[in-house]
């Protein structure tokens, strides 16, 4: 018996390991792009309008497609269900679309009355035949882009979880007038207008978290001060004028007060600055030149740019503690640092052999990546308010333009208007 | 006082003639077994580069899949009607020549293959009275297919067709890597893991923790079709799961029969691939 036991103590795991059964492992999906449908909006009532249809489609096209997460179905495929007016599920022929290949289905539909717009706007889920979100849009019909933008947002806040970040607006500066002033834009380059009128150098541009503010320096005075500008109102205020340099204020997160560097004190420097523009101490100084703040996400940290050991680096320090530990050790130039929403990666720009390029690097220093090779400077990266995309200032034969690109480095396209100056852009969070 | 008694009554464990060499070996094979089963003998670099391969689904599984590999072109088989044609006129008929200058003669080389003109008709064409109407005909349909030719290269180009030639391995055998059996083919597992990696797409984006991992269980009828599916341990990422249920009912009835009614697999999905990019 107990011969018996002990081969079978032998036997029993060889036995165990033949009758189990071999999983399957697999370690990335086929596509890392969703499949999706995007019909042309019909008209619900009424007279139709094509270059409405038109515009919606183009406006959700370029966004959704510029966010690297879709794989648009091409129209041409689309069968009779593409011209179906129906919105609620039992209405779409599923089928069709799974035939397509298709996962996520976008129906909508328009109708115009005077000078107001209606749109109706789904997003289906193929697979599970059901919606999965929609919305109803009422304005006007100059709002049909910022409605197609809002539509965008829902349909990657659906899908991945954080809303979109095409609802917003970029401020920059340029030099259309023969003066460097300050404009803004949509997310996409559309909608285009002047903010300010100074007749001088405009720079730095920033957006309060609250996006009803922008904060920029202007020599309007002959000095480099800061002013704040209410977008809805155009009301400027001076922020402050102190003595020599008041540049590069970027807004806290939380709304609480902003960072700028000044140097009233001689040496320029990193202050806190409340919402009034009352100093609220200093957050990063040294014998060198503090310049270029960024704020982590969370208000806890600052990152700026330091020739304090040198060369201009990027430096991090927490707020209160005046210490500050360097972030980047390669290359002599690195500058205009720019914190991720996400708060896991600062953007920069470093300069080699004469020209910069856009870099990004974790915030322990860690996986350094160039994402812009050649073809001019690229610098002045700032993060769309979702962390998926970056926008940076490109100099190719003298001429600055505003170029966007996602946070790998692909896709990048130019926003500013053909043959205008640009530079320096801000994004500013939801709009 | 108990132990005494052992001893007393002669029936300890430890007076069993060479108990404790039997016992030794035993543990020591369990130890073995298990360094083998737990794969501590493999290296660490050579287990993070798995080989990809690009299972050709076109090709069906095969129950006993030889030793090769699943992405391996299969072996086109020779046409027999080319080479004893050949022989026997090149030795007995001496008007051979004939059909040979014309053939060679042709001015537009990569036609000669493909368009294959009968020489008679091309004989009585040449002699015709509208001769040099005809050769610019013939000139005309050389031209046309050679533009079709290019034409259905570039469409398999640009639908990714073309992949297929960079991927497959040209000069192995279709098979398995480690299997020993004697068909030309891929197990059943590996084109189930091809099929299921087809159909699963999702965005490094949808994702908020790249570790996420699920693994599910599906059973497949002896037709092929899905008749259950569950997730054992879910990622607790609702949108990684999503994708992968999506995967798995994208596609509920399988191109191949199992070799076996309620075909059962244990499928664990992951990203761990798209994080060595």
């Amino acid at each position: 018996m107990k011969r018996f036991l002990f081969y079978l103590s032998i036997i029993l795991p060889f036995l165990m390991t033949v009758g189990a059964r071999a999983d399957i492992e697999i370690s990335a999906p086929g596509q890392q792009t969703i499949p999706l449908a995007l019909t042309r909006f019909l008209p619900q009532a009424g007279t139709s309008h094509p270059e409405i249809a038109r515009e919606i489609e183009a406006v959700l096209t370029n966004d959704l497609d510029f966010s690297g997460i879709f794989n648009l179905v091409d129209p041409a495929a689309f069968l009779s269900d593409a011209q179906k007016v129906g919105l609620l599920s039992i209405d779409v022929d599923f089928e069709q679309w799974r035939m397509l290949g298709a996962e996520s289905l976008i129906k909508g539909t328009y109708a115009v009355r005077g000078d107001e717009l209606v749109v109706e706007a789904r997003l289906f889920d193929v697979q599970r035949r059901r919606l999965s979100t929609g919305r109803r849009y009422v304005g006007k019909v100059k709002d049909l882009r910022r409605m197609a933008h809002k539509f965008a947002d829902l349909v990657l806040q659906e899908l991945t979880g954080i809303p979109g970040p095409f609802n917003t607006k970029i401020a920059y500066i340029s030099m259309r007038t023969g003066k460097r002033e300050l404009y803004l834009m949509d997310s996409d380059g559309f909608s285009d207008q002047r903010l300010t009128d100074h007749r001088s150098i405009v720079l730095n541009p920033d957006f309060t978290p609250d996006a009803k503010q922008i904060v920029y320096t202007s020599y309007k005075s002959g000095n480099p001060d800061l002013y704040r500008q209410e977008l809805s109102s155009g009301k400027e205020t001076i922020l402050s004028a102190r003595k020599g340099l008041n540049v590069t204020a970027r807004n806290n997160p939380g709304g609480d007060g902003l960072a700028v560097s000044l140097s009233f004190e001689g040496n320029p420097e990193i202050y806190r600055l409340s919402n009034s523009g009352k100093l609220n101490g200093k957050l990063a100084s040294s014998w060198g030149i503090d310049i270029n703040p960024t704020w982590s996400p969370d208000g806890k940290q600052i990152a700026f740019v330091s020739d304090r050991q040198g060369n201009p680096n990027v430096f991090i320090s927490d707020v209160g503690s005046n210490e500050a530990e360097r972030l980047t050790h390669n290359g002599k130039y690195n500058a205009t640092p720019a914190w991720s929403p996400r708060g896991d990666r600062i953007a920069f720009s470093r300069m080699i052999d004469g020209v910069f390029d856009i870099y990004t690097i974790r915030v322990d220093g860690s996986d350094e990546r160039r994402l812009t090779f050649g073809g001019g400077n690229s610098e002045h990266p700032a993060w769309s308010p979702d962390g998926r995309f970056l926008v940076y200032t490109s100099e190719w034969n003298g001429r600055k333009s505003i170029q966007v690109m996602r946070a790998d480095g692909t896709g990048i396209h130019r926003l500013s208007p053909v043959g205008v100056d640009a530079q320096q852009p801000a994004w500013s969070l939801r709009w | 006082m108990s132990g005494n008694r052992y001893i007393r009554r002669g029936t300890s464990p430890m007076r069993e003639p060479k108990f404790g060499r039997m016992l030794l070996i035993s543990l020591g094979l369990h130890l073995l077994l298990f360094i083998i089963f737990s794969g501590a003998l493999v290296f660490n670099s050579e287990r993070d580069q798995r080989p990809v391969y690009y299972v050709d689904l076109t090709q069906m599984p095969v129950a006993n899949p030889q030793a090769g590999r699943p992405d391996a072109r299969p072996k086109a088989t020779k046409k027999p009607v080319t080479k004893p044609e050949k022989k026997p006129t090149v030795k007995r008929v001496p008007v051979k020549p004939v059909v040979k200058p014309t053939v060679k003669q042709a001015p537009v080389k990569p036609d000669v293959k493909t368009s294959q003109p009968q020489p008679e008709s091309v004989k009585r064409q040449v002699n015709d009275a509208n001769n040099s109407a005809l050769q610019k005909k013939l000139a005309a349909m050389q031209r046309e297919q050679v533009r079709e030719e290019l034409k259905q290269k570039l469409a398999a180009l640009a639908s990714g067709d073309s992949r297929e030639e960079d991927t497959l391995a040209p000069d192995v055998p279709l098979g398995e890597p480690d299997a020993q059996g004697d068909e030309a083919g891929s197990s059943y597992q590996t084109y189930l893991k091809a099929f299921v990696t087809a159909n699963w797409s999702l965005s490094l984006s949808q994702v908020r923790n790249v570790d996420a991992e699920t693994k599910v269980r599906v059973v497949y009828s002896r037709s092929g079709q899905l008749v259950n599916f569950e997730v054992l341990t879910s990622s607790g990422e609702s949108r990684f799961d999503d994708s992968i249920k999506k995967a798995i009912l994208k596609e509920m009835q399988l191109p191949f029969e199992p070799p076996q009614d309620n075909w059962t697999q244990d499928i664990t999905f992951n990203l761990k691939d798209l994080l060595d990019q």
